[in-house]
């Protein structure tokens, strides 16, 4: 609909007849080896070339703003391939030519301006009918057809990613080459080069450069980075004392264990699966509508996390949880229904009145969902036409298309549409439903017994001859008011039926196979049916499993997808994984491993872990233990060696790892520390969707995709209707307002700054309690010196607000301001780089 | 501000605005552009600095620019165009006849047959266009109104219809024209956002209407929230003194640069003074200077939002006077300040035309709602030359049909509404384009949503198809692969 008005729209407009007529392309008769028959030759001359110049140039040619159905009629070539349609001409056969159809004002109707006149008509048959003879061999103008790399075989075999990881990879050997400089500096610890084999690959094109690593960071630092990065929380000055004075061997190993073991890690974790799939707690799109049932997703997310469930296990879930064989466990049965919520929770367009449209538009957001989060890909691309730039044709998008075609998102098509929630099964509420059940019918019984009692009486008291269809009237009052009770009591009880939990959920729908929309557009299907299944070219090296006729084709998706021997998924999800504790992917393009992604700074690497992951039976704990426990994540990220310099000036990016990233937070984590070291966080998990002011954590705060609340856009959590390859970073002045004016950094530092007013009278012991709250660090002498003269200061300010200008506070006076001065002192803290930069 | 591009877009202004006009028209008269831009730079004419803008990624734009903010008053819910600038007489004549050509495929709901308009309309101004009794203010304007009479859209529901007039979209998520323009162009007043949109609506695509999607968040509209007399932005209110903050702000700066600066290592304590100072300014100033920046929008955006500085005479010209006007009035008018000031799009939300029943009564409610107010604007902004640098523009997400909804209303038609255009860059005093004699189609020079997006670029010197962002493996535009320029409307 929207593709056929807009094509109309620029065929009709003004702007576009006003152009000049295009020059012919240049003819090159001469480079044809068959010489057209002269007559031939002369009659299209004359008679053709001038009426497709005229008549059919604008919208089909090299100089066309857009090539109308994909058709040219400029070279011989485009004439004889055609365009969405099929082939322009059949040379002989003016019936079956559909320039000859269309000129003739059939089906289709060309030109769209109005039927030409008979004389070019019959002219146009005469042409094909006599061979459709035509010199015009190149094509030429500015919309030549892109050369596409796929349709060279070679760049589309020798591309990495399409082609399947080994299913092991050699750990690369690592003596110091003689490159290394011989003057190491006292804190280089050549022990302490390689704690992983991750080590090995990173620094081996490290040492090849002559280049040293970062040195690790000191235990606080790398304390704190490694409990934000697994449970988003700041680490408490207690789990900081105990950490620096546990035994230094083997401690942050511990630490590692410890922090996985935390269920506070899924909720983290959960946060970044949820961006991948658009996760939202309302509809957005056109209706707003609630989405009640959407957070039993995202606690399945947190729940398999915390599990460790096999992550080829919670993709196929996900994918095809419901066609699993059924669990005995009626708890494990609803989350494998749960898990599918991944397909229901995209943003759609109820109120769309064309409702085939809206089934498209639905497949369509849920290819682009798939296909980014999973197999790093952008297939939707494919939707209107092939591929631009990788080896996807529409074929293959409406191959998979048919798949989620065949599967049911929405419950009905009504005005404003349903989308799908099943009920989650229960033995108890089932029974519950059950006897409730039988006190309906028992009801029901009693109603129908009174009335069938009271009707043969009207009969046999002879007051009316027939029934008639409302008797209630007749009956003897005190029988009136005995079903009117009745019938109370029935609505009540139907009313109060106890309601099984519903999931947002897809089942199985009619298997369909589509055929392809003619550039995208659904009132333009092609003929032929695609079977359901995948992108072609990623089943060279796996195969995808036999699509029964009686099933959509999902359980198969997901079996294909998790099979060790796909070129994608699990390289995309290790890069994924690697990204979110790194700050940056080994592919920079975390969703787009085709053509015109980023190539692998470290492709050994990313294949070493995809295949090991496998190996280790996908569990994401020990993926992350292995990123953890490396040498590389351990490094300093505020580097300041000499070396430092000359490697930020030819390594800008840090690509080769010569130290860590620093990572600013998100909002969730920072909203969550911030409450949670001032005493504030609700740490209870799971649930409803929360209002704003909650002081749960921010993953269960309700996102509204119509009004997301500020602070997530302010802090580029900006769009919760698409998926998230990785969350921007960027520093905007409502970024600062927020940390300045919010009612949350607001009240939580006068919360604190009045517990620390209690907890020491000492100014500068209160310093140190703020900083050991805050950033779980001591402050250096400078700090300090400055913080004191930042409390005495503020005193003084705060005090002038309200006595003048030149009246200093006394004693008693500063006693009583000094919360207020400490809670400048707390929001400064807060809004310190430190605070919200994870070092 | 030291070399000097042929077409000035981010140019720093005086603090005074007849100063900052006066200046920039010399420099578009094509005087010694490079002398003047000096003589500012060294502050003799008392430039504030601060006031500079940043620029946008074009570095100059691609056509000399005609206009150089867009103010976008739009009418959320649809306005019926037959009953307010789409005059047409047939409707009388064949009142409560079946419409005579088919209806659409696709029709929100069914609607009945023609229903005339309960309004009178009257022609205005040396040009003599109609312009229905809904309207006698605006109509006082028509001179200087380009009338565009033959938009049509593709989305016959509210929501897909507000995405398509803000974002060019209606399937994907995608960055909303006000952002593109940022992106552009930059700001004049780097003390403001570049792009504000005051009491968006939250429904009908909500935050995407305005939003950013992959373009750099700083281009997203920064929401003047609630009805216009609490207007405000997020967080904008100091909850300290100026003072309290000042002592925050500089504690920051020398404990992060001091913090930056330290090389923590646990085996050797002594801080190491960091040598390079780029790593410090790429790092740790922006984000003072961000901090610096809140701390001034502080006081400069809050200005923009005391409406009380403005004169009676002025307050009485927007209809602020506790009436109807009221609200719609004080919206145009902050519009009205912070365009002045610099902001570069300024899109200010009126609703809910969207009269299925109850045309009469509440399209008449509507109107008297907002025509004072909007006429007192474009008086406002002429006499202060303003309209020399900004386009207006008016509109809703479709129009209604000519049919009768209930009997008393009309449904939403996408397929020809009516938007006007008034102010630089536009051809004044023109109706462009024309719907069928019912106006249930655009019929003659139909203008799509894209091709009005594409001119309105074209006005502020964009070519909307070298506007791009790389996004995905694929350069995306506002217009996506669609779009033509209204020539004919180009002053």
């Amino acid at each position: 609909m929207l593709l056929a008005v807009l094509c109309i729209a620029t065929a009709f407009h003004p702007d576009a007849t006003a152009q000049e007529p295009p020059t012919p392309s240049a003819v090159d008769a001469t480079a044809n080896s068959q010489e057209p028959d002269r007559a031939n030759l002369e009659f299209f001359e004359s008679r053709i070339r001038p009426a497709l110049i005229e008549h059919c140039y604008e919208c089909h040619s090299g100089q066309s703003k857009i090539v109308q159905g994909n058709l040219r009629l400029d070279s011989k070539r485009g004439v004889r391939d055609g365009g969405d349609s099929g082939p322009a001409v059949v040379p002989g056969n003016p019936d079956e030519s559909l320039i000859i159809q269309s000129l003739r004002y059939g089906t289709l109707q060309m030109p769209p301006s109005g039927k030409l006149s008979d004389t070019i008509l019959r002219d146009f048959e005469t042409w094909v009918l006599h061979g459709a003879t035509d010199p015009r061999e190149s094509l030429s103008g500015s919309n030549e057809p892109e050369n596409k790399p796929w349709r060279d075989p070679v760049a589309i075999e020798s591309h990495w990613a399409f082609r399947s990881a080994p299913r092991s990879v050699s750990i690369p050997k690592t003596n110091i080459p003689s490159g290394v400089p011989t003057d190491l500096p006292d804190w280089y610890d050549a022990s302490d080069a390689a704690q992983s084999p991750i080590d090995h690959f990173l620094r081996v094109p490290l040492r090849e450069k002559g280049w040293l690593p970062a040195p690790p960071a000191s235990p606080a630092v790398l304390m704190r980075r490694a409990t934000l990065d697994l449970t988003g929380l700041v680490p408490t000055p207690e789990e900081i004392e105990a950490y620096l004075a546990d035994d230094p061997d083997h401690r942050y190993e511990r630490l590692v264990d410890r922090l996985l073991a935390s269920p506070d890690y899924g909720v983290r974790w959960a946060r970044h699966w949820l961006d991948c799939v658009r996760y939202a707690d309302s509809n957005g799109a056109d209706e707003n509508h609630d989405m009640p049932n959407a957070w039993r997703y995202r606690d399945w997310v947190a729940n398999a996390l915390n599990e460790d469930l096999p992550f080829d296990q919670f993709a196929i879930q996900q994918i095809a949880g419901d066609l699993l064989p059924q669990p005995e466990n009626e708890t494990d049965r609803a989350r494998l229904i749960t898990a599918t919520g991944f397909w229901v929770l995209g943003p759609k367009m109820l109120a769309e009145q064309d409702k085939a449209k809206m089934r498209i538009d639905i497949v369509d957001e849920q290819i682009d969902t798939f296909s980014r989060t999973m197999l790093g890909a952008t297939l939707s691309c494919a939707r209107c036409h092939d591929h631009k730039f990788d080896p996807f044709t529409q074929e293959d998008y409406f191959a998979m298309a048919g798949v989620l075609m065949s599967t049911r998102t929405m419950a009905d098509e009504a005005f404003v549409s349903k989308w799908m929630e099943r009920p989650l099964p229960s033995h108890e509420i089932t029974q519950k439903r059950q006897s409730h059940q039988q006190q309906i019918d028992a009801a029901r019984k009693q109603l129908a017994m009174l009335k069938e009692e009271a009707n043969g009486r009207l009969l046999a008291e002879g007051k009316v001859e027939k029934i008639p269809e409302d008797p209630k009237a007749l009956y003897p009052p005190e029988t009136q008011k005995e079903v009117e009770r009745l019938t109370k009591e029935i609505e009540a009880l139907e009313k109060s039926m106890p309601a099984f939990d519903m999931s947002m959920a897809v089942e199985e729908n009619k298997p369909t196979d589509m055929p392809i929309h003619i550039r995208g557009n659904h009132l333009r299907p092609g003929e032929h049916p695609i079977p359901r299944g995948v992108p072609k070219i990623l089943v060279k090296a796996n195969p995808l499993p036999l699509i029964p006729s009686d099933q959509s084709g999902r359980l198969q998706l997901a079996q294909w997808l998790t099979h060790p021997d796909h070129p994608l998924f699990a390289r995309v999800m290790v890069n994924r994984i690697w990204m979110w504790h790194m700050g940056q992917g080994l592919v920079s393009s975390p969703s787009n491993f085709g053509m015109r992604g980023e190539s692998p700074t470290h492709p050994e690497l990313l294949d070493w872990l995809a295949s090991e992951w496998i190996q280790r039976g996908w569990s994401m704990k020990w993926l992350h233990r292995q990123i953890l426990l490396s040498s590389t994540y351990r490094m300093e990220s505020n580097r300041t060696d000499s070396n430092a310099a000359t490697y930020a000036e030819s390594d800008p990016e840090n690509r080769l790892w010569w130290r860590q990233n620093t990572k600013r937070m998100e909002i969730e984590p920072l909203r969550d520390s911030i409450l949670a070291c001032c005493g504030k966080l609700d740490a209870r998990m799971g649930g409803p969707g929360q209002a704003i002011q909650s002081p749960k954590r921010t993953i269960y705060l309700s996102i509204n995709r119509a009004a997301l609340a500020d602070m997530f856009s302010v802090f580029d959590y900006v769009d919760p209707a698409s998926h998230i390859e990785q969350r921007p970073v960027t520093t905007v002045p409502s970024q600062a307002l927020f940390l300045l004016n919010s009612d949350l950094v607001t009240n939580s530092s006068e919360w604190l700054g009045q517990k620390l007013a209690e907890r020491s009278n000492e100014d500068r012991q209160a310093v140190g309690f703020a900083f050991l709250a805050i950033l779980g660090r001591s402050p250096t002498d400078f700090e300090l010196e400055r913080s004191v003269t930042l409390l005495q200061q503020s005193t003084d300010a705060i005090h002038q607000e309200s006595a003048g200008p030149s009246t200093p506070p006394n004693e008693e006076q500063r006693i009583q301001l000094r919360p207020r001065a400490l809670a400048t002192l707390v929001r400064s803290l807060i809004a310190s780089r430190e605070f919200s930069w994870i070092e | 501000m030291n070399r000097m591009n042929p077409f000035p877009i981010s140019l720093g202004s005086c603090p005074e605005n007849t100063g900052r006009r006066a200046w920039m028209r010399s420099v578009t008269r094509g005087l010694a552009g490079i002398a003047l831009t000096d003589l500012l730079s060294g502050s003799v004419r008392g430039v504030d600095r601060d006031r500079v803008g940043s620029s946008g990624v074009l570095s100059q734009p691609h056509f000399p620019p005609k206009v150089k903010r867009i103010l976008f008053l739009f009418m959320h819910g649809g306005p019926s165009h037959v009953d307010t600038f789409d005059y047409k007489p047939e409707l009388i004549r064949l009142n409560g006849q079946p419409l005579p050509i088919p209806k659409p495929r696709i029709q929100f709901a069914q609607t009945g047959n023609l229903l005339q308009s309960p309004w009178a309309f009257k022609q205005y101004g040396q040009t003599g266009t109609w312009v229905s009794d809904l309207f006698p203010n605006v109509a006082q304007h028509v001179d200087d109104l380009t009338l565009l009479k033959s938009i049509h859209g593709s989305n016959e529901a509210h929501g897909g219809a507000l995405l398509k007039i803000h974002t060019g979209s209606d399937t994907f998520v995608r960055p909303s024209m006000g952002a593109w323009i940022s992106y552009g162009l930059g700001t004049e007043n780097a003390n403001l956002p570049s792009f504000i949109t005051i009491n968006p609506t939250l429904g009908h695509g909500g935050v995407r209407n305005f939003g950013s999607a992959f373009l750099p968040p700083i281009h997203q509209g920064t929401r003047i929230g609630g009805p216009a007399k609490d207007a405000k932005i997020e967080n904008l209110v100091p909850k300290n003194s100026a003072r309290l903050q000042r002592l925050q702000l500089d504690w920051m700066k020398d404990v992060d640069r001091h913090h930056f600066g330290t090389h923590r290592q646990s085996d050797h304590d002594q801080p190491v003074p960091l040598q390079d100072s780029e790593l410090l300014n790429s790092a740790v100033t922006a984000r003072e200077q961000s901090f610096e920046l809140a701390f001034r929008m502080q006081s400069e955006a809050l200005a923009q939002f005391k409406l009380e500085d403005e004169t009676a005479e002025t307050l009485a010209l927007y209809g602020i006077d506790g009436s109807a006007t009221d609200n719609f009035g004080r919206q145009c008018l902050l519009a009205r300040r912070l365009s002045e000031a610099g902001v570069r799009f300024v899109q200010v939300s009126h609703a809910y035309w969207d009269q299925h029943d109850e045309l009469k009564e509440k399209h008449a409610e509507l109107a008297g709602q907002v025509d004072k107010p909007i006429a007192g604007l474009l008086t406002d902004l002429k006499r202060r030359g303003l309209l020399d640098e900004t386009l207006v523009v008016w509109g809703g997400e479709f129009g209604r049909t000519p049919t009768a909804q209930g009997g008393n209303g009309r449904d939403h038609n996408p397929h020809a509404f009516t938007w006007w255009m008034a102010g630089a860059g536009a051809k004044p005093g023109i109706s462009y384009g024309a719907s069928d004699e019912f106006g249930f189609y655009a019929r003659d020079n139909k203008v799509h949503v894209h091709d009005l997006h594409a001119t309105i670029l074209h006005m502020l010197g964009i070519d909307h198809e070298r506007l791009t962002f790389r996004y995905g493996g694929r350069d995306f535009r506002l217009t996506d692969v669609h779009g033509s320029v209204i020539h004919d409307v180009l002053a």
